[in-house]
């Protein structure tokens, strides 16, 4: 009966596989700390699995310029945003995503420059 | 870093588990104890399951609320229906239907069982309840690392397993601190006695299915100092050390002196309990913590 659990307890094990935790950001466009010479048209950030966009904040100068996300649209590893007309100036981008998989909560922020 | 909306979740959360842990755990126990709970006792125990129920669906609630909030640190988001629509999609949605469905099977059973004890209570009342219990401790299951397995199904099987382990040894110690007041001695110690007996088999299921899902979720020993996950693990596994060491305490020395009307014995196991209490409790921020915060490497 020992033996049997002890064989069961292993072959489970490696029946399943190592997990993977959080999901994570690989990379963003534009790049965290980019000197951009022209201002971006769209804003791109892709996970290491699917995630479900939950807010995206792109602000300037302490004002907070309004972006539309769709809730509804399917998971995916890479989310991409359209911008409005960005003048000169730094821009904070804060961001929050769900893994559908776990339900887990993942979030950031970074920066780049118009000049 | 964890930020205050963090800190939030993590305490509601861990309100969630240890209400929902005790009003199961009260449950179980209130069934497998039922000839040795004084009418009075049983009556206390049935009301604190209710209280605790009631506290579990609302800390559930709070804590998709607060998970909205969190995820723009903006007041407002709190009811933002679009984040909460999300939220519950993601697996949140069916481990709260489950726990609420749960929960309101146990006050439904336990509300008007007046002051009889559990096991006299008419009809189908104790099945009720048990279903509820084992429901609502379970719900936990949908949500978590676990998820992201190749084989998810056995990963959720082990956290549902653990998740049970833990309602009927953690769940028991108000119900037990309650029983300890009992003034006859011989039906208290009947009390202890048999929850002793039957916690150590529960408990070695429940750190079986601990270590598994360690070895599941960890992909070498090093990752336990490698990584905030393990040191979480660590911590949690430090103060479950501390809690089955007072329970060996409580029941190799405490619990045989009580049938020998032992009022000192009966002074220190209350004190005892009321250690354990705070144990679990710690173990329980730990464990929302570890399951809210970061994520295994």
């Amino acid at each position: 009966m020992g033996k049997t659990l002890s064989f069961a307890t292993i072959g489970a094990l490696l029946l399943v596989g190592p997990v993977f935790g959080h999901a994570k950001l690989l990379s963003t466009t534009p790049a965290a700390e980019a000197q951009l010479g022209l201002a971006p048209t769209s804003l791109t950030l892709t996970f290491n699995e699917n995630v479900r966009l939950a807010v995206l904040k792109l602000s300037t100068g302490g004002h907070e310029i309004p972006l539309t996300i769709d809730h509804g649209s399917a998971a995916a590893p890479s989310v991409t945003i359209a911008l409005p007309p960005l003048t000169a100036g730094k821009y904070e981008v804060q961001w929050s995503a769900l893994t559908p998989s776990d339900g887990h909560v993942v979030k950031g922020g970074y920066s780049f420059t118009v000049r | 870093m964890a930020g205050p909306w963090d800190v939030m979740v993590v305490v509601a959360k861990a309100v969630a588990y240890a209400a929902t842990f005790g009003a199961g755990g009260g449950v179980f126990f209130l069934i497998y104890n039922r000839a040795s709970i004084e009418a009075a006792n049983g009556g206390r125990i049935r009301r604190f399951i209710v209280s605790l129920s009631i506290a579990a669906a609302c800390a559930s609630a709070a804590k998709i609320l607060l998970t909205a909030g969190s995820m723009s640190g903006d007041v407002r988001s709190l009811w933002d229906p679009e984040l909460e629509r999300m939220i519950l999609q993601a697996g949140e949605g069916a481990a709260v239907t489950q726990r609420l469905l749960g929960l309101g099977c146990m006050v439904a059973a336990l509300a008007r069982c007046g002051a009889q004890p559990a096991g006299r209570s008419a009809g189908r009342r104790p099945a009720l309840a048990l279903v509820g219990a084992v429901a609502a401790a379970t719900s936990f299951a949908w949500v978590g690392h676990v998820h992201v397995l190749a084989a998810p199904l056995l990963g959720v099987s082990i956290v549902a397993l653990h998740a049970l382990g833990a309602a009927f040894w953690l769940g028991a110690f108000v119900p037990l601190l309650i029983v300890s007041r009992d003034r006859d001695v011989a039906r208290m110690t009947r009390a202890v006695a048999r929850f002793s007996a039957t916690a150590q088999w529960v408990v070695a299921v429940l750190l079986l299915a601990g270590v598994i899902l360690v070895c599941l979720l960890l992909q070498s020993p090093a990752d336990l100092w490698r990584s905030d996950y393990g040191r979480l693990l660590l911590v949690k596994i430090a103060f479950v050390s501390a809690l089955l060491s007072l329970a060996a305490f409580n029941r190799q020395r405490l619990t045989p002196r009580l049938s020998t009307h032992d009022d000192r014995a009966a002074r220190a196991l209350r004190t005892a309990i009321r250690l354990e209490i705070f144990l679990a409790c710690v173990i329980m921020l730990v464990t929302a913590a570890m399951t809210t915060l970061v994520g295994p490497p």
